[in-house]
């Protein structure tokens, strides 16, 4: 029954399970025509299967009580307790969800439903290079540029890092990786699949105008009873409980990189440019059946991240301190009703964001301080209207208060656009600031899936409304009371998207939309910044084509961005007071992208991918465009993974143009300071050298006894040995140009354990 | 694990090497500007002077005798480098003139091109340095025969604080003393040797590193600080274990020390040049005699 999406490559979970034990043969049968249903995945105990075209699918487990679980874009998720004291056999009635918004009926097989958009199993994204952390699979998607080396930036079809938002479960997150990019930040375990959409969401996501990363976590009763692992770079251990109907699982994960290079070297003089932070991360997931498909799930999930660094120089004027210390938790609790013609969802959620950085260059500083507390609340109802209509609307609150402070130069930290000279010091005109900054965005949403034959369409609507505070609108000066900034903006935004089905596994679609995002709170100091700041805006439109027949997927797309309203400096020579910042910046990103996607060919599933890109930013109207700082013309990445019996090998190659920078085209020497300072060329007029890299990862599973297995992996990160160009680099008088090279080669072993 | 930790040690360390040494004089340098007096109101008179060296020793006198002026334009608060872009255009230059020094009144408008003063509008202040202050751009060029020099030097202007509390800024006015340039005593090296490591020290009076009253912009008070003082070595050949030697501003120390890995026989010459945290320069130099 080959008719309903399956998305990206969820096809590779279709490897059978491994685990001796019970076998549970099965039959997903539609609960109405009792036709067999296939394509659908099946979790249980930590193992993930698809159904055969007949329905049927198989599973082997050591004995014991799980919750088994089927879900399916096309049905609606259905979770059941399952016994197994030997083989057994199980019919499973379940129900057609209506047609999602933005994800539409009547694709075949294994491809993305919308363009460019890719979902991947967590399972799956462990197995290929990128250290075993399932999220770390982002960076080698289709559509994400390949970043530099220890950057935990996530660049989307051109669109800068701050314009693309993560969440988790629907819950926005302050980042994805911890610092320096080596781990993600909203851990590893429990992670249960990885979304990624590079532009044209629908009207349920806001507050970004670049893409979307949803992170979905796992049904804790998939998690093994207890899972440890270590490899060079950390620890980490995860578990489940069962009380009654509830299940609790756990995980948590601690660095030990630091220490561990410490015992053979000095980490200073291991790689004084290379970033070893520290981090840890934990999380607790609880998921309660409160009555038949009325289910209570709640998470709590905090990260912690610290970074301190010394680069020693012969000059103590250009000697670096870099001091970063980072704390985020997020704790959500959802209420989720599903119903033959639709489903209800209501979620509260509340976090804390603390970030301090330190930095001294000489006798130059720089200081910042941010502690947030950030919340809100969702709810979302969808209903089939008719056979052919589906409604989906919903409101979404987001709220965020932050206390801030600052002190330095105004050219740090760097923002995108910056002419900036790696290794040069910040300016020494320095200055303080504390403030504090709100931000509220009350939204609704709706979203209309019509289908008419062979064409699906999908008519959608965003209506924020945002309350934008900020503590003063001139700088403060002793004790005077100071006016404050509000701001009452509307904005609407009109999504939607059309579908036509040319063959049975050839679709054409295009999405277009607006988006808007508020400006940053760190943004409105009456002294660095400008305290009325308003929202950014863009509009997308993406089209394309697809061609399905599993296990292969063809996918060609093309995209157009245009970005307005952008918060850029304002580059004055005086500006005026408390406008530091203005919202004149404008880009535009368009680009094309080629998609081969393989899944579970003979145990092999992969994709190929290439993206061609052009993204350009302005910063004022009277200035010239100029390429965005992480524009990557050309990005090539093959990424495959190969299970078969008790290996999984998996590699990944990425080709890409070098980011672009702007030369020293000159020197001159500064008395007061006793270095050079830099004559800089056109504004990133030049671009680092082609980037290539090839990376291997094996695992070898192995049983310790009945109910505990084991795995040891290797992975060789830069097999080649290519030295990568990360940065340009002078030396003291700027006569002399060279790279900051990445690493050669990054080794990383470890060996797993779980029940 | 032992073994992959192995290899990210092996092979990681990775920055391609690139001279970031200034210490020894392989081709003519400017050494630094100084201004006399090394802080000035506007419309007061400074001199400057230009010290150059080269790997033959100083340069001076009619082998390069240096342009100076005034740069006009003042720079964005987003560039990093201690001058505006525009003062690499002759149209922003005021001329001083060529000649070994110069001596010229400051622009009486130094506050308000280069300082906290701003035009009529609602503009924003300049920010001023870590040490509270602003500085007024000096450009020298020094045109040896192919091979052309440019410099800076940042002439400190006294200016009153424009966003400060009033009673603070009266208090400033009252209690700031302008900079002076620091004294350096003479460099002293005893008979010195080809390839032997020999000890320099630069010294200078307790009373070179001079207190000031300084206007904290994060707490809006005035507090008392200490100039930090750096010692930039230079030769004429051999190596120089490091380029500069600092003393923060909460070190009463009065010198610094470094090791200079003698060159070939023949004659050297050795400079220290004393910076000041408040932008005032002192310069020794010394012929050394190195011996076979």
């Amino acid at each position: 029954m080959k008719r309903l999406a399956v998305l990206a490559v969820l096809g590779a979970l279709a490897t059978p399970a491994r685990a001796d034990g019970p076998t549970l043969h099965g039959v997903l049968v539609d609960r109405a025509s009792h036709q067999p249903i296939g394509g659908a995945v099946i979790q249980i105990g930590g193992e993930l299967v698809a159904s055969g075209d007949d329905g049927t699918f198989e599973v082997s487990l050591p004995a014991g009580t799980y919750t088994l679980t089927v879900s399916a874009p096309f049905l609606v998720t259905r979770a059941q307790p399952v016994t197994l004291t030997g083989d057994v056999a199980l019919t499973i009635e379940v129900d057609p969800a209506a047609a999602p918004s933005g994800e539409q009926i009547e694709i075949s097989d294994v491809a993305p439903t919308a363009v460019g958009e890719t979902r991947i199993s967590a399972r799956l994204a462990r197995e290929l290079p990128g250290g075993g952390d399932a999220a770390k699979i982002v960076q080698s998607l289709p559509a994400v540029a390949r970043p530099p080396a220890g950057s935990s930036d996530i660049v989307i079809w051109g669109a800068a890092p701050n314009e693309s938002r993560v969440f988790v479960d629907g819950v926005p997150v302050m980042a994805l990786y911890h610092v320096g990019g080596y781990r993600s930040a909203v851990g590893n375990d429990l992670i249960g699949d990885i979304h990624l959409t590079p532009a044209a969401f629908g009207p349920d996501r806001g507050r970004a105008i670049g893409g979307v990363i949803d992170l979905g976590l796992a049904d804790p009763a998939s998690v093994p009873a207890w899972r440890v692992q270590a490899d060079v770079l950390d620890a980490s251990a995860a578990g489940k409980l069962e009380l009654g109907g509830v299940t609790i699982a756990a995980a948590a994960r601690q660095s030990w990189l630091g220490p561990a290079i410490d015992l053979v070297t000095d980490r200073k003089r291991l790689a004084p440019n290379a970033p070893i932070p520290s981090w840890s991360d934990g999380q607790l997931l609880v998921r309660a059946p409160l009555a038949d498909r009325l289910v209570l799930t709640g998470w709590l999930i905090g990260a912690l991240d610290a970074l301190d660094r010394t680069l020693a120089s012969d000059d103590p004027a250009t000697q670096v301190d870099e001091n970063t210390d980072q704390r985020t938790a997020r704790a959500q609790l959802t209420l989720r009703r599903d119903r033959d013609d639709g489903f209800d969802s209501a979620t509260l959620w509340l976090g804390r964001d603390r970030t301090t950085y330190d930095l001294q260059v000489g006798l130059i500083p720089a200081r910042q301080r941010s502690a947030s507390w950030v919340g809100g609340a969702r709810g979302t109802q969808q209903r089939r209207l008719a056979a052919a209509a589906t409604l989906t609307y919903g409101l979404d609150l987001d709220a965020e208060t932050a206390e801030l402070a600052r002190a330095g130069s105004l050219t740090i930290p760097v923002r995108e656009g910056d002419l900036f000279i790696f290794g040069e010091p910040p300016g020494d005109d320095v200055n303080a600031d504390r403030w504090h900054a709100s931000t509220i965005d009350a939204a609704s949403h709706a979203a209309l899936d019509l289908r008419l034959g062979r064409l699906t369409a999908t008519i959608g609507d965003r209506f924020d409304v945002w309350a934008l505070t900020a503590s003063r609108l001139t700088p403060r000066v002793g004790a005077l009371p100071g006016l404050g900034a509000q701001q009452l903006l509307f904005t609407d935004d009109p999504r939607g998207s059309l579908q036509y089905q040319l063959t049975a596994g050839v679709t054409a679609r295009v999405d277009a939309g607006r988006y808007h995002q508020a400006r940053a709170a760190s943004d409105t100091s009456a002294v660095f910044g400008t305290p009325g700041l308003g929202v950014e805006q863009a509009w997308h439109v993406t089209a394309g084509g697809q061609w399905r027949r599993a296990p292969f997927a063809l996918e060609a797309a093309v995209y157009a961005r245009w970005l307005d309203d952008l918060v850029s400096r304002d580059l004055a020579v005086t500006p005026p007071l408390a406008q530091n910042l203005t919202q004149q910046g404008t880009g535009r990103v368009i680009g094309a992208q080629l998609t081969a996607r393989l899944v579970d060919w003979r145990g092999v599933t992969g994709w190929l991918a290439y993206t061609l890109s052009r993204s350009q930013r302005k910063d004022a109207p009277t200035q010239d465009d100029r390429f965005f700082d992480h524009d990557q013309t050309h990005g090539l990445v093959a990424v495959a993974g190969w299970d078969h019996g008790p290996w999984t090998v998996g590699g990944r190659l990425r080709l890409a143009t070098g980011e672009p920078r702007t030369a020293v085209i000159g020197a001159f020497f500064d008395s007061r300071s006793g270095r050079f300072e830099p004559i800089r060329g056109a504004h990133n007029g030049v671009r680092l050298p082609t980037f290539f890299a090839a990376d291997v990862r094996g695992e070898r599973r192995f049983r310790v006894s009945d109910h505990v297995h084991g795995a040891v992996y290797l992975e060789i990160q830069n097999l080649t040995d290519r030295a990568n160009a990360e940065e340009l680099i002078y030396n003291a008088d700027f006569a002399a140009k060279g790279y900051l090279t990445s690493l050669p080669v990054l080794a990383i072993g470890g060996v797993r354990l779980e029940r | 694990m032992t073994r992959a930790i192995g290899l990210v040690l092996a092979l990681a360390g990775c920055d391609a090497a690139l001279d970031q040494r200034l210490a020894i004089l392989d081709q003519p340098r400017v050494l630094a500007v100084i201004a006399e007096p090394a802080e000035a109101q506007p419309g007061q008179a400074v001199t400057y002077a230009v010290v150059v060296g080269g790997p033959d020793g100083a340069i001076e006198g009619g082998a390069a005798t240096p342009r100076w002026a005034f740069c006009a334009a003042p720079k964005p608060p987003t560039e990093d480098n201690a001058v505006s872009t525009a003062c690499l255009d002759a149209g922003n230059l005021v001329p001083l003139g060529a000649q070994a020094t110069v001596t010229a009144a400051l622009p009486s408008n130094g506050c308000l091109q280069f300082g906290p003063e701003t035009p009529p509008g609602n503009f924003r202040p300049r920010d001023a340095d870590p040490t509270g202050g602003y500085y007024q751009p000096v450009r020298v060029d020094v045109d040896l025969p192919g091979d052309p020099l440019l410099a800076f030097g940042l002439s400190r202007i006294t200016c009153h604080l424009a966003t400060a509390p009033s009673n603070v800024a009266f208090m400033y006015d009252m209690s700031y003393a302008a900079n002076h340039n620091p004294t350096l005593d003479p460099i002293v090296v005893g008979p010195v040797r080809a390839h032997h490591d020999v000890t320099l020290t630069a010294s200078w009076p307790a009373a070179a590193a001079e207190p000031y009253v300084f206007y904290d912009p994060a707490s809006q008070t005035l507090v008392t600080r200490r100039e930090a003082m750096r010692v930039s070595w230079f030769a004429t050949g051999g190596a120089i274990d490091v380029d500069a030697s600092a003393v923060d501003e909460r070190d009463p120390t009065t010198s610094v020390s470094t090791i200079w890995h003698t060159p070939d026989a023949g004659t050297a010459t050795l400079w220290q040049v004393l910076r000041d945290s408040r932008g005032g320069i002192a310069v020794q130099r010394a012929q050394v005699d190195v011996a076979p």
